[in-house]
Formats: structure tokens, sequence, C-alpha cells
């Protein structure tokens, strides 16, 4: 089993207007890696690029142990996609789809679809055309769960989608991930999402990586810190990461271990650190 | 490759259905209301052709590729793919053909009908091999259009041609060798064709 499920180094890719710049971070076998950022930070460019539906100017990707781009199609037997739209010809059914598969993947589990879509509840003979947005991500999940793949790669699989099927949908991850040998890379800006199932956090802004960090470790590590302008200006430059200023004094992005013992932080969540950094460079 | 192929199949099934309604209606004028059938031909083909565009344009409208790409499936197999759908409607054309030839002419096939009926097939692998490039490149809204010219250019070419004085292929033996030359002339823009569209499709961005 190869250490890391995804590594990417200095990935890169230059559109008119928009640098995907030198991107890089490694997602560890048997974890789930949340990759946030804005619209338009760079989040499907990266997970295309990783699929190899556009070609990168440069860097190294590695899947599931293996960099070589011939064994592309062979790899591609064990990940499980799902993009931010359904992509299936919306005159087939979920019963065509899924004997369409079965020619497609080598480890077809016909079976294990059949749960699936009737979990998700899918109606298994009416057309996509009229399936609600909710329900095409079912199904496309449903598909990407059925052939044993070791790797799931999301394209905002959640968002537009309601609470209780997002929950529904977590829940599936939550039970493919039980495998230690499987691993999910997800990209949304529902961070509420990640934030319940992430083990580690890539924040991406403008093209670059931010951050790339094991959730618990960011959330021990920052803190908000409510103070005067004052206070601020005597804390160590470094500790701070983020301000935002009000009218009665400033809100900090800080870290714990450098502020002093006395002043008191409250914890920060991935949605603050995330607005912090970004809002700091904006 | 095969899984994609059966997908183009699935999404076919409805259009494919009414074809073959409307052929069975033409073969039925073909047959009773006179003795040739080299329009039956040529419906048979004009409608082939307009299946593996449906298809196309099915896949873009679900961006399908994007997603197909994602799967184990080569660039290269996406292409092919189709041509190969392009050949297996029209070897189910060509036995269209025959078969109303057969039913017209009592059982007996001349090699002159068989010649006809493969000139015909080999006008639409042409016509295909023109065609799919174009999609492939300009997509299928504007390749529609770009159809249009490659069907008009040709026959203004031969009008052309024919004004400039340049004489049409008059005797029988002109016109066999003609048609003997057609599949030939076929296969090969077919070959190339594959070539183009793949090499157009490896650089594609979804």
């Amino acid at each position: 089993m190869a250490d890391y499920a995804l590594e990417l180094k200095g990935l890169t890719k230059c559109y008119d207007g928009f640098t995907l710049d030198h991107v890089s971070f490694a997602l560890p076998s048997g974890c789930i890696m949340g990759f946030i950022g804005e619209n338009g930070a760079g989040k499907s460019t990266t997970v295309k690029l990783i699929l190899d539906l556009i070609h990168r100017d440069e860097g190294e990707i590695s899947i599931l142990g293996s960099s070589d781009g011939s064994e592309m199609i062979r790899l591609k037997e064990d990940i499980g996609v799902v993009l931010d739209e359904s992509c299936f010809p919306d005159i087939l059914s979920a019963k065509s789809v899924g004997k369409m598969m079965k020619y497609v993947y080598k480890n077809w589990d016909a079976e294990s679809y059949c749960n699936w879509v009737r979990q998700f509840s899918l109606p298994p003979d009416r057309k996509i055309k009229e399936y609600s947005k909710g329900m095409k991500m079912k199904l496309a999940i449903a598909v990407a769960l059925s052939h044993h793949a070791k790797l799931l790669i999301m394209d905002e699989a959640t968002s537009g989608l309601d609470p209780v099927v997002r929950d529904e949908i977590l829940d599936a991850f939550l039970e493919f991930i039980q495998d230690e040998e499987h691993s999910i890379f997800l990209s949304s800006h529902i961070i509420s999402d990640l934030e319940k199932i992430c083990d580690y956090i890539t924040l991406i802004h403008k093209g670059k990586v931010l951050l790339c960090e094991q959730k618990d470790v960011l959330l021990e590590e920052f803190g908000v810190l409510k103070c005067s302008e004052e206070e601020l200006e005597g804390l160590e430059p470094s500790a701070v990461k983020g301000v935002r200023k009000h009218q009665f004094g400033v809100e900090a992005l800080v870290r714990r271990n450098m502020v002093p013992a006395e002043m008191v932080v409250d914890p920060a969540g991935i949605e603050e650190i995330m607005l912090f950094l970004v809002k700091e460079r904006a | 490759m095969k899984g994609i192929l059966y997908k183009d199949f699935l999404v076919l099934k409805k259009q494919g259905v009414i074809i073959l309604g409307c052929l069975l209606l033409y073969g039925i004028i073909a047959l009773f209301g006179g003795n040739d059938s080299s329009i039956f031909s040529f419906a048979v083909v004009f409608l082939g052709t307009m299946l593996p565009v449906t298809a196309l344009a099915y896949d873009e409208q679900a961006k399908w590729d994007k997603y197909a790409l994602s799967m184990p499936v080569s660039r290269t197999e996406m292409v092919v793919s189709k041509y190969l759908l392009c050949l297996i409607v029209f070897a189910i054309a060509g036995i269209l053909n025959l078969s109303v030839e057969m039913i017209q002419k009592k059982g007996i096939i001349d090699t002159d009908a068989v010649l006809v009926s493969l000139a015909v097939l080999s006008l639409g692998i042409l016509y295909v091999s023109v065609m799919l490039p174009l999609l492939y490149r300009f997509g299928v809204e504007k390749g529609r259009l770009m159809i249009l010219l490659v069907v008009f250019v040709p026959v203004g070419i031969f009008m052309l041609l024919d004004w400039a004085g340049m004489s049409m292929p008059k005797s029988d033996t002109e016109m066999t060798a003609l048609l003997k030359i057609l599949p030939v002339v076929a296969l090969a823009a077919l070959i190339l064709s594959v070539l183009v569209s793949v090499a157009i499709y490896q650089k594609k961005e979804f």
C-alpha cells in the first residue's frame, strides 16, 4: 500500500488571467482531505489536472503510489469520481447506467450498486432527466462507490444539496473510509461538511495553497482573539495570522501558543480560519 | 470501450427505432413504387449518418466526455468508439439495402446492385470521415454548419467541373471503374479521419 493516496508536487497550469501556481500537497492513505477555497480559487482546475482532463504545464501527480502517466487508465479503475455536475446523458436511467458500468469497470459490483441506489431511494427506471439535482448527485456517488475504488475524488459533490441529503452522503463517505486502504479527496466550499468528516484541510486561494494541515492541529493551533488595537500591537507579529477591525476593537486569528495566557482566545472553526487567511491576502 | 459504445446504443435506442420505422416505410415504397431501389439506399445511409451526430450532441449536452475520461477509458477509445458506432450503423444499413434489393429482385442479386450498394455506403463513410473531425474540432453546434458546407462544396465543384466542360463518366465501364474505386477511397479517408480525430481529441481540455 502506498503511503500517499494522492500526492501533488508543484502542479502548475496557466490560463489567461488565472494561474494555478505550484500546488503541492499529499493525502496519506486512509484519510479524508477537504480541499477548500472560494469560487475560482482553483479547486476544479486542480481536480481536472489530477484526472488528466486538462494538460498540466508543470509539476508531478502521484496517484495511489504511481506517477506514471501511461498507467493512468489502469489507475482509474481504482478511482471513484464525482464531478460538480451529473454528466450522464439524461435519457438514461439508473438501471441503464448500471448496465453500462458493467462494461466500463473491471471490478463493477452490480449488487453494491443496487444497494446504493436503493439506499439513496433513487427510482431505477425513471430517466435521469426527471431526477432532482440531489438525486443526480446521489447517482454519481452510487457509481463511484460501486467499483471497489480505493480513492474517491469529488469536486463539489455536496454543494447545492439540502442538509438531509448532504448528511446522507457524508454517512456514505464515512462508511467508505472504514477500510483503511480507502482515501477521499473532496473539494467544497461548504466547510461545515468538511469539518465533520475531514482529517486534513488544504486551503487554496487565487491558485496558491495557503495551508495544508491536519484538521485537529488547525483547530488546536489557531484561535480568535478579541481585544483592542493597542493590545494587538503588543503581540508578536508572527503570532497574528489575520485581523478584522470593527467598531469596538479588533478580532484576530492568532496562534494560541504565542499569545500570553491571560488573554482570552476563543476556538476558531475551519470557516473562520479560511475567512481570516483569505481576507488577509485580498 | 465496450461500455462507451453500449451507452451510445442506449442513448440512440429511441431515435434508432424511429429511423427503422421510417426505413420500413421507405422500403415498402421502394418495393411497390418502382424498380429503382437506389433512393432507398441513399435514405438508409443518410439516416444512418444522423445517429452518430445525435450521440455526440447528447454527449456534449451532458458534458459526458469529461466524466467518461475520468473512468478507465482512454481518449483514443472515446474517438474510436464513435467511428465504430458509425461502422456498425452502416453495416446495418448495408444489410437493409441488400435485403430490399433481394426482395425486389426475388432472390437474385446481380453484381451491379452490390456495387451500387457498396458505393452508396462508401459515400456514407466518406461523409462521416469528413464530418467527425469537424464535430470534434468545432463541437456539434458549429460542426453542423460545417457539415452543410462539406455537402455543398463538392456538389458545387462537380457543377463547376461540368460547367467548365469536363466530361462526367458516361460509359458503363467508366462508371463501374469509379464505383470500384470508391470503397478504396472511402477506406483510406476513414483511416486518415480516425487519425485526425484522435489528434484533435488528445489536445482537447474538458
